[in-house]
């Protein structure tokens, strides 16, 4: 395993060389990934209403402020994602790609007893088969997210379309808290890193 | 000299004893690398045997959650770990919340009995407390240097093919080709002609209807269902795509048992949707969303449907549940899934199962969501918050509650949903009737309940009482 051989270009923050860089052609993200990533940052904007501030925050703190410098900046990264309404048509680079994906493993794993809580919360009502309306925070969270992905996707695409429905935002959302549970762990940040390139690589 | 580590979290401890090689003297605080494991010992939170076993045992746990953790992460799944020779460890997705990990005892030579099966199912956080153990020990640079963290990204090649979705598609196309070369046999067939009787015999005319309306359905090349003699005794309409009796429609819905499996649940929506994208030809023509209650035999079939509102009743002949219906008479009721179907006005298709949608729970505890009950719940409801108001009001701005109740009118619980109306709980009626929604942990009711939105406005507290999720019709 390369984790540690990889080697660190000059001018990258060294906190992003725990992140090899896969073999795939053009060495930018793809769609996927740039959806994924996107769509994981809305689930922590979602269970923490300071959320977006907090990433800028937190890119300052990891010493990632080169890359993501403000909040136009995050903006254009977080919107290469191609399901957004104001879709930048412009591919998100490895390095940009990292630093988005330390930064929002980071706030996770400041999250991990809400996001603990409310798995086991939604496991509960699941075996009680009650509707997620039961548990105050856990309901909190999934309209929150409702209302952020309606708001900043594009109904146009299809992938949005037919994901538009309450029933299956909830799905997607609660999906998301269990990616963000998992990005909490030791090796949280690796696992979720080399998640995003499953089936892309040759 | 054994040494143990041990890697603890709240719901999964992992135990290991070995030994190192290192002989270190003069250093006995220092923490020795463990090289060689003789144990190690997995215990789960809930289960009381620990599952243990040698080296072997260790690798196979780890690779089985890692590679499992890693598909549930990117949603792909991959080949890679069924090419391997037999698994000692392997997991398996029960849900969207429980994980079945399976552990075979390490076969032993010479050894008579079948080796043994434990298998454990695991929550979401408990798998992650397992895959956090096993990370810490990868992480530990003094035992086991040699297992490392060892991730790679599932290759092009290793995907694992979505075949299910094929073998549901074979059968379905099937299927469908098979009712629509039926139908237009049959529509090649004379409308069978009843000779008006000349003589008023009624015996007679009884065997000239039977003689002429049983066409022979021999020419059909498949055993389809329009080809039994129920559909192709005479009828008014024999085109299959006449209009419909609604209400017969709407019978199908509620006179057969319901299909409760999640598995067949979910086959069934796959198959429906795919189906009426198929088959939806003018998206164009439907201007806005249009709901239904769509009832679906095990076989795929559409039994019958019944619009939510009167649009959705108005439009049905731009969507293609007309085209779909199963012509066959019903004989026996069979078993159907309900699902609701809406075409939205951007062109799309979804498909989500009946009960979901509603929110109400498969068996037990059910949600009150028919109009008339809720009807009925809402003026007792009313008339309760009216009749105890303690004093004047003094907010000046909309108070909304979601309030729980029970058949009879009597209030559960209430939450309130904006900040003022937490802050003027106590002027209202509402702690008088039921109690507060504690933070997140509603008490556990064995009957039916109802959900309503209460706004109380200012300034004399005016009552706007509404069902939670909107009228259904």
């Amino acid at each position: 395993m390369q984790l540690n051989s990889s080697p660190v270009q000059p001018g990258t923050p060294v906190i992003l060389g725990s992140l090899p860089d896969p073999t795939i052609a053009d060495q930018t993200c793809p769609r996927r990934a740039t959806i994924e990533i996107d769509l994981m940052l809305l689930a922590i904007e979602a269970l923490d209403l300071e959320g977006s501030e907090v990433i800028l925050q937190t890119a300052q703190f990891l010493e990632l402020d080169g890359i993501i410098k403000d909040r136009v900046t995050l903006w254009r990264l977080r919107n290469t994602n191609p399901l957004r309404r104001h879709n930048q048509r412009r591919a998100l680079s490895l390095t940009e790609a990292k630093a988005l994906v330390v930064v929002g493993c980071y706030m996770a794993r400041r999250l991990t007893v809400l996001i603990r809580q409310l798995l086991l919360a939604y496991q509960q009502l699941q075996e009680q088969q009650l509707s997620m309306e039961h548990h105050f925070r856990l309901n909190e969270y999934l309209e929150r997210f409702r209302a952020h992905f309606r708001s900043r996707m594009n109904p146009r695409r299809a992938a949005v379309a037919e994901n538009y429905s309450d029933e299956s935002l909830n799905q997607l959302a609660l999906n998301l808290l269990t990616e963000l549970l998992f990005c909490t762990g030791t090796y949280g940040i690796q696992r979720f890193w080399f998640s995003l390139f499953d089936g892309e690589v040759a | 000299m054994t040494i143990q580590r041990m890697y603890s979290l709240p719901n999964c401890t992992l135990l290991l004893e070995g030994l190192g090689d290192v002989i270190s003297v003069g250093q006995p605080d220092a923490r020795l690398p463990i090289s060689m494991v003789i144990n190690a010992e997995c215990r789960l939170a809930g289960y009381e045997k620990p599952l243990s076993g040698g080296r072997e045992f260790l690798e196979g746990l780890i690779s089985a959650v890692s590679q499992y953790v890693q598909n549930l992460l990117s949603g792909v799944s991959t080949t890679r770990v069924q090419k391997d020779a037999p698994q000692l460890v392997q997991m398996e997705r029960l849900s969207e919340t429980q994980h079945r990990l399976t552990v075979r005892s390490q076969p032993v030579e010479g050894a008579t009995s079948a080796p043994t099966v434990t298998q454990v199912d695991l929550n979401t956080v408990q798998l992650f407390d397992l895959v956090e153990a096993i990370d810490q020990l990868l992480a530990d640079s003094q035992t086991l240097p040699d297992l490392t963290l060892n991730l790679k990204p599932v290759s092009r090649r290793e995907v694992a093919k979505p075949q299910q979705v094929g073998k549901q598609l074979v059968p379905a196309a099937i299927g469908v080709s098979s009712l629509a070369a039926a139908t237009v046999l049959l529509s090649l067939l004379p409308i069978p002609k009843v000779e008006q009787p000349k003589e008023l015999f009624p015996v007679r005319q009884q065997t000239t209807a039977t003689a002429g309306g049983s066409p022979s359905p021999t020419g059909s090349p498949s055993p389809s269902p329009t080809t039994s003699p129920a559909a192709a005794a005479p009828s008014p309409s024999p085109s299959p795509t006449a209009s419909p009796n609604l209400q017969q429609l709407e019978a199908n819905l509620t006179r057969s048992p319901e299909i409760t499996d999640p598995t067949a649940l979910n086959t069934l929506s796959q198959q429906l949707r795919d189906k009426l994208d198929q088959t939806w030809s003018n998206r164009t023509a439907i201007t806005q969303d249009l709901t239904y209650q769509v009832g679906v035999r095990q076989d795929g079939t559409i039994t019958g449907y019944k619009p939510v509102n009167p649009v959705s009743a108005e439009n049905a002949s731009k969507t293609p549940l007309l085209n779909l219906l199963s012509t066959q008479a019903e004989t026996t009721p069979a078993s159907i899934a309900l699902y609701k179907v809406v075409f939205t006005g951007s062109g799309n298709v979804a498909v989500a199962s009946w009960r979901q949608a509603m929110t109400s729970p498969v068996s037990g505890i059910a949600e009150i969501t028919s109009t008339q009950e809720l009807e009925a719940i809402l003026p007792k409801l009313t008339s309760q918050i009216n009749q105890n108001w303690a004093a004047t009001p003094k907010f000046s701005e909309d108070l909304i509650y979601k309030v729980r109740v029970r058949q009879d009118g009597t209030v559960v619980d209430f939450s309130p949903e904006n900040e003022a109306a937490a802050r003027h709980v106590q002027e209202t009626p509402l702690p008088k009737l039921g109690k507060p929604i504690a933070d997140g942990n509603p008490a556990s009711v064995q009957e039916p309940l109802a959900l309503f939105k209460v706004v109380m406005q200012p300034p004399d507290g005016a009552l706007e009482v509404s069902p939670w999720r909107g009228w259904q019709n």
